[in-house]
């Protein structure tokens, strides 16, 4: 099953097999992510230290999509590209979107959040981070770590 | 200390503790938000190792972490997981950092190209300037100059024939003087605009004749204490101190309400000092370096001139005693070097005296 397409700027990517798909509605949703993105970045043959730094992006991307949107899914998708495997990460909701990208991937951005946390601290855990949203038709982030 | 974090250790040894219970994604999850909460709170990475060698400690002594006495010490790799875990959100931060630390040095190269490239427009700007106020500076003296001599012969013969009309005679007088006081305003201008004197006799006389018109002109007293090594300014250099003597002066007039100015030179043999003076009011040195400003003295004009000949620029207004700008240049190498039988610094005092008259000869 094809779950999602390679980052645009990507040379194109090809799509393994064992994509798997978790909705997003509750916080133990967010654990049932993390479990599989764990499993699935261990048999690609991830480090137990790139292991969890995959978990922690999936906990933030995850956590955005409870805070802003209350619902949407995140897929998990094996990938190969130019000879090396990488886990792809997607995080889609329907929510209300972001009307000022640049300004939410910014450090401090919301007081809520800390350094090294939320989207922006996603992005500096993984290798391809792509966001895009409308406002009123929600937000997309896809990422992509690969094994070095 | 706040609540939160005297409570820290109890917490971290808790989560610690369920989590080897029962190492499970759902343990770990409690364990990265823990992390988080720590980093929120503004706790560093040293502080996450000691509070986990602290749990750790407590924890296995008091046979906490390891239940049933006598057992084996908690597994490492869990350990070590649960680490990584309560570090991952420093591990992002510390990665944003650097990546922001590569964007910043990016941009600042960046930066220092362009302010490369602003000092060398202003080199350019300021030269092109000086180019233009001697081209007209000359045209002003040779061309109009010239004419107007040739118009004051004429109408000097007009006077002659005129003897015997005497209305007609006093007409032509009166244009006589005003050709008069016309010629004298070209030759001032042209004066202004680039002293003659500078390029011919050098410094000390350029600022000698300014300083005599100056007072003339605004009966501001001036003085000028010169010294042998002005003799040493190659042209550059010279210019340079003219100009900005001559910008600081008109500040004087303008703004500060004084009633005597003074030039100060001084040597060491190496650094020659220009310093000016008035004892008129002061005002912000910052507020008129500041970018933006509408009204600046032309101080930036000055700095750049004077950075441009490798020099230091430095002023000071002080409430109640005046405002000092001084200039400090590198004497060109030997070339020059003081002779043995040099004059001592000498020293001139202008007063104003509005009857004197000014000589027009250039």
């Amino acid at each position: 099953m094809q779950l999602i397409e390679a980052p645009s700027e990507s040379v194109s990517a090809r799509i393994l097999e064992g994509g798997v798909r978790i909705p997003i509605q509750a916080l133990i949703d967010i654990v049932t992510a993390r479990q599989k993105g764990r499993s699935q970045a261990l048999a690609l043959g991830f480090s137990i230290a790139d292991v969890t730094l995959i978990a922690a992006a999936i906990s933030e991307v995850a956590r955005n999509i409870l805070d802003h949107a209350h619902s949407g899914e995140i897929l998990l998708q094996p990938l190969e590209r130019a000879g090396r495997r990488g886990l792809g990460i997607v995080a889609r909701d329907q929510g209300p979107g972001i009307a000022d990208v640049a300004r939410a991937m910014q450090y401090g951005y919301s007081t809520r959040r800390g350094l090294g946390v939320g989207l922006p601290g996603a992005k500096w855990l993984v290798d391809d981070f792509e966001l895009t949203s409308e406002v009123g038709r929600g937000t997309t982030v896809t990422m992509a770590k690969w094994l070095p | 200390m706040t609540e939160s974090s005297t409570s820290l250790p109890v917490t971290y040894q808790g989560v610690l503790r369920e989590y080897l219970a029962h190492p499970d994604e759902a343990t770990l999850r409690q364990a990265y938000d823990l992390g988080r909460a720590a980093m929120a709170a503004g706790l560093g990475i040293f502080e996450i190792v000691r509070l986990h060698h602290q749990a750790l400690a407590e924890g296995v002594l008091g046979g906490v972490l390891a239940p049933g006495r006598g057992a084996e010490a908690p597994d490492n790799r869990l350990l070590e997981s649960f680490l990584l875990e309560v570090l991952s959100p420093f591990e992002a931060a510390h990665r944003g950092f650097r990546a922001a630390i590569g964007r910043l040095e990016h941009l600042n190269a960046e930066l220092a190209d362009n302010n490369t490239l602003l000092q060398e427009l202003s080199a350019q700007v300021l030269t092109a300037q000086e180019e233009e106020r001697r081209r007209i500076s000359r045209e002003l003296h040779d061309e109009l100059g010239q004419a107007l001599i040739a118009v004051n012969v004429a109408v000097a013969m007009l006077k002659k024939q005129a003897a015997g009309n005497v209305s007609f005679q006093r007409r032509v007088g009166e244009a006589e003087q005003l050709l008069a006081r016309s010629m004298e305003t070209v030759h001032a201008f042209a004066r202004e605009l680039r002293p003659a004197m500078l390029d011919h006799l050098g410094l000390h006389s350029a600022l000698r004749a300014h300083l005599a018109e100056y007072t003339d002109r605004t009966g501001i007293q001036t003085e000028l204490v010169a010294h042998p090594d002005l003799a040493r300014l190659d042209s550059r250099r010279s210019e340079a101190l003219f100009r900005v003597a001559q910008e600081a002066l008109t500040n004087v007039f303008k703004h500060a309400e004084a009633a005597a100015a003074r030039i100060d030179f001084a040597s060491d043999g190496e650094t020659l000092a220009m310093e000016i003076s008035d004892n008129g009011r002061s005002f912000s040195v910052e507020e008129k370096l500041g970018i933006g400003r509408g009204d600046r003295l032309g101080l930036l004009g000055m700095r750049e001139r004077i950075r441009l000949v490798g020099g230091t620029f430095a002023i000071q207004s002080i409430r109640g005693s005046g405002t000092r700008l001084s200039v400090r240049l590198t004497l060109p190498d030997g070339a020059g070097a003081r002779p043995p039988d040099a004059a001592p610094a000498s020293r001139s005092v202008i007063i104003s005296n509005h009857e004197k008259n000014i000589c027009l000869a250039r």
